[in-house]
């Protein structure tokens, strides 16, 4: 009997993996269709998109085969999917090399950095959460409390110049732009680390101030909002020590919605890296993506954005399949209990 | 003292500022009323060319400004909201609403007026200088109509080749025959010899109204289709939902940058791209009220006594989502203005006539070293713009969760 209850539940948790696979598959070819139709509706001869007399002959002609710019709609329809799919997103104008390897050259630095940086801003909203919930009503919730929405408010832009002006300009102990610095090759481990940090010190900041503080918000929020449950109420007067009802009942009870806004919080890293890589110089995709357009190198454009998209797409897709499984535990404890 | 300062106070004072500081810029306006009076009777005909865009937009900025002591005095005792203690938040909506309605008062010049660039060049805050006409034997000042002069006087679009910037007043007026006035300029200029303060208000007024009318491209789109995706259901909603997810998936600014590259960069594509990119958070809201509304009683009745569908959303389901619409709109209002001034910075966008908050910036960005003011106002205004609305819609939420609470209960 149990087996067979155990079966079932399996079955449904396949059916259940599987529509939200074909959801997003959906998804992924309403993106892939949106790009097309944009490439479409844009004045000019779209075929001119993908070529450009700047590529030599040779180029020229290989793009026009593979994208079948001579041919009818559906099938230029049918051979972009297809193309997209095998990661042939066309020769850039400017670099005149494959967008796809310029992406994978670029990819790595920007999904790097936006990851230390959501690393950071869980770390700091989680320690300054622990430090706030020990000392209640102390000066740093009040503080906090009462600046959170002015630092909220600041746009990344303003962040990224005011440090610059103070640190760069100003004091001059950080660097204005650049990932290492130009004799990074001579230089042993330790100083290569040191460079690092010196570098990315400043676009770290910029990237994750915002984030800590939604974070932080949302946080507080939820814990308090667990807090006043009847459960934890109910552990609190049967004597359970409130320190570890907090590390064990509070806090993963208020964590699991923050996975839903994963993809969410990505896609708000993903946008502020083209402005801090921008502002810093840094040599990754947003500001890849930025110089893509102020040139008008439409493959490169296409590649970035479908880029992005497929990536906030994985990202969301991970965190669905991560709530359910959650979810599912979350039910088997409570069967158990 | 200060807790009990009302909104109509803090209007009045701001007023009052108004008056002190453009006195001169008013009784102008006045003179210019007057004048076009006069040729509308001496020269009918010619009513196209009097009223160019500057003109009317001067007049009806003044006549809001006249209209809006009358209404402050007259109704202050009647209306309550007048009467509200005036917060933070409060007063620099006042102060935003002042300078949206009243730029051509109250900025000094043009937003793209050049003086003279090697003494006008990156001025710093409050620097004085002489602005001096020279007066041409040649072309006498009577050739002129008073209309001409009034015109010249107000608005000063471009700097006519007989004024110059100097930086000490010519001693010997009469003899070269020139009138030279001093000027300040409070916020200095930039690099090629622009007031920053004009350029400011202008460009604050300009990304205000791009926020406006992007904020209601988004409602009619997220209203619409959340209406139609809640309502009817099935595969619509299927649909709908993947096309919002869809749109999720791709990070605003690359959304944008997108849309910009295929669609051209003119201020209106750029309007509809900001409206367009921000519509699927008030499309979910939308949907799942009017899910949650759909088989509530008054509803079932307006479909059965044949109600049109159009007439169910703006009669039955509005009034009921108003306030979390409201909300969510505000919210992507804050948004959309930090997303413009973004993309201007990046330098997307923001090739218009005009001047832009983010392209101030970026201008100011290059000449860091040497001036700090050029970069520093337009910060502050956006850091103001985006803390007054958030706070705003802030406030929005939690009374309509108040309300929402209250009811339920």
């Amino acid at each position: 009997m149990l087996g067979m209850g155990n079966k079932l539940r399996m079955k449904k948790k396949w059916i259940e993996i599987l529509s939200i696979f074909f959801s997003y598959v959906f998804t992924f070819w309403l993106l892939i269709s949106m790009i097309f139709i944009l490439l479409r509706l844009s004045p000019g001869d779209p075929a001119l998109k993908y070529l450009s007399p700047q590529l030599n002959s040779h180029l020229y002609d290989y793009v026009k085969n593979s994208y079948g710019l001579d041919k009818p709609v559906v099938e230029q329809y049918y051979l972009f999917i297809y193309n997209l799919f095998r990661g042939d997103f066309g020769i850039s104008y400017n670099y005149r090399v494959p967008v796809s390897s310029m992406i994978m050259e670029t990819a790595p630095f920007t999904i790097s950095f936006s990851l230390v940086s959501f690393i950071i801003q869980v770390a700091i909203s989680m320690w300054v959460i622990f430090y706030v919930h020990k000392h209640k009503g102390n000066w740093l919730e009040k503080s906090l409390n009462k600046i959170s929405l002015f630092l909220y408010s600041l746009p990344t832009m303003t962040i990224g110049l005011v440090l610059i002006y103070i640190f760069s300009i100003q004091l001059g102990l950080f660097p204005l732009s650049d990932v290492h610095s130009t004799n990074y090759d001579e230089l042993n481990f330790f100083q290569k680390l040191f460079d690092l940090v010196k570098h990315l010190t400043l676009p770290l900041i910029t990237l994750s101030l915002p984030g800590i503080i939604i974070f932080y918000n949302y946080l507080h929020g939820n814990i308090e909002a667990t807090e006043r449950k009847s459960f934890i109420r109910f552990m609190i007067a049967n004597g359970f020590d409130k320190n570890i009802v907090f590390k064990k009942h509070v806090i993963p009870n208020s964590i699991s919605p923050l996975i839903s806004i994963l993809g969410t919080e990505l896609g708000i890293l993903l946008g502020g890296a083209v402005i801090t890589e921008t502002l810093f110089g840094l040599p990754g995709l947003g500001r890849l993506t930025v110089s893509a357009i102020l040139t008008r190198d439409y493959p490169l454009i296409i590649g970035c954005v479908f880029f992005s998209g497929v990536f906030v797409l994985a990202a969301n897709f991970l965190a669905d399949l991560y709530k359910l499984k959650h979810d599912v535990q979350l039910r088997e404890n409570f069967k158990n209990l | 003292m200060i807790k009990k300062i009302q909104i109509w106070h803090a209007v009045l004072i701001l007023y009052f500022i108004v008056l002190l500081l453009r006195f001169n810029e008013l009784v102008s306006t006045i003179e210019l009323i007057f004048v076009i009076f006069q040729l509308l009777i001496s020269h009918l005909d010619n009513i196209a060319n009097i009223f160019s865009t500057n003109v009317v937009d001067q007049l009806s900025s003044f006549a809001i400004f006249l209209g809006g002591i009358i209404f402050v005095i007259s109704f202050r005792k009647k209306i309550d909201w007048l009467r509200k203690k005036c917060s933070l938040t409060l007063f620099t909506s006042n102060i935003l609403m002042f300078i949206f309605l009243f730029a051509p008062i109250l900025a000094p010049y043009s937003d793209n007026l050049q003086f003279n660039l090697p003494t006008a060049k990156r001025l710093a805050p409050l620097s004085g200088r002489y602005l001096v006409k020279i007066i041409d034997e040649r072309s006498t000042e009577s050739s002129k109509s008073q209309y001409q002069k009034v015109e010249e006087t107000l608005f000063r679009e471009n700097v006519t080749p007989d004024y110059y910037l100097l930086e000490t007043p010519i001693s010997n007026q009469s003899s070269i025959g020139s009138v030279s006035t001093s000027v300040i300029f409070l916020l200095g200029t930039d690099e090629y010899g622009r007031d920053i303060l004009s350029r400011i208000i202008y460009a604050t007024r300009y990304s205000l109204l791009i926020g406006v009318i992007a904020i209601f491209i988004t409602g009619f789109i997220g209203i619409t289709l959340g209406f139609i995706s809640g309502y009817f259901g099935k595969y619509v909603d299927i649909l709908l939902n993947r096309i919002a997810e869809m749109f999720l998936a791709v990070p605003f600014i690359f959304l944008v940058i997108l849309c910009v590259a295929f669609l051209g960069d003119s201020l209106l594509t750029v309007i509809i791209v900001l409206g367009v990119a921000g519509w699927m958070s008030l499309f979910k809201i939308v949907r799942s009220e009017v899910l949650k509304l759909k088989t509530r009683d008054h509803i079932v009745t307006s479909q059965m006594i044949g109600m049109t569908l159009s007439n169910q959303l703006v009669k039955e389901f509005l009034p009921l989502l108003l306030p979390s619409v409201l909300t969510n709109l505000i919210f992507q209002f804050a948004y959309i203005i930090i997303a413009e001034s973004s993309l201007s910075f990046l330098g997307i966008t923001g090739n218009y006539s005009h001047s832009s908050l983010g392209g101030m910036i970026q201008q100011g960005f290059l000449n860091l070293n040497e001036a700090w003011w050029i970069i520093l106002f337009p910060t502050l205004i956006i850091t103001l713009i985006f803390y007054t609305v958030y706070n705003y819609a802030n406030k929005l939420r939690n009374i309509g969760t108040n309300q929402i609470s209250f009811t339920t209960n």
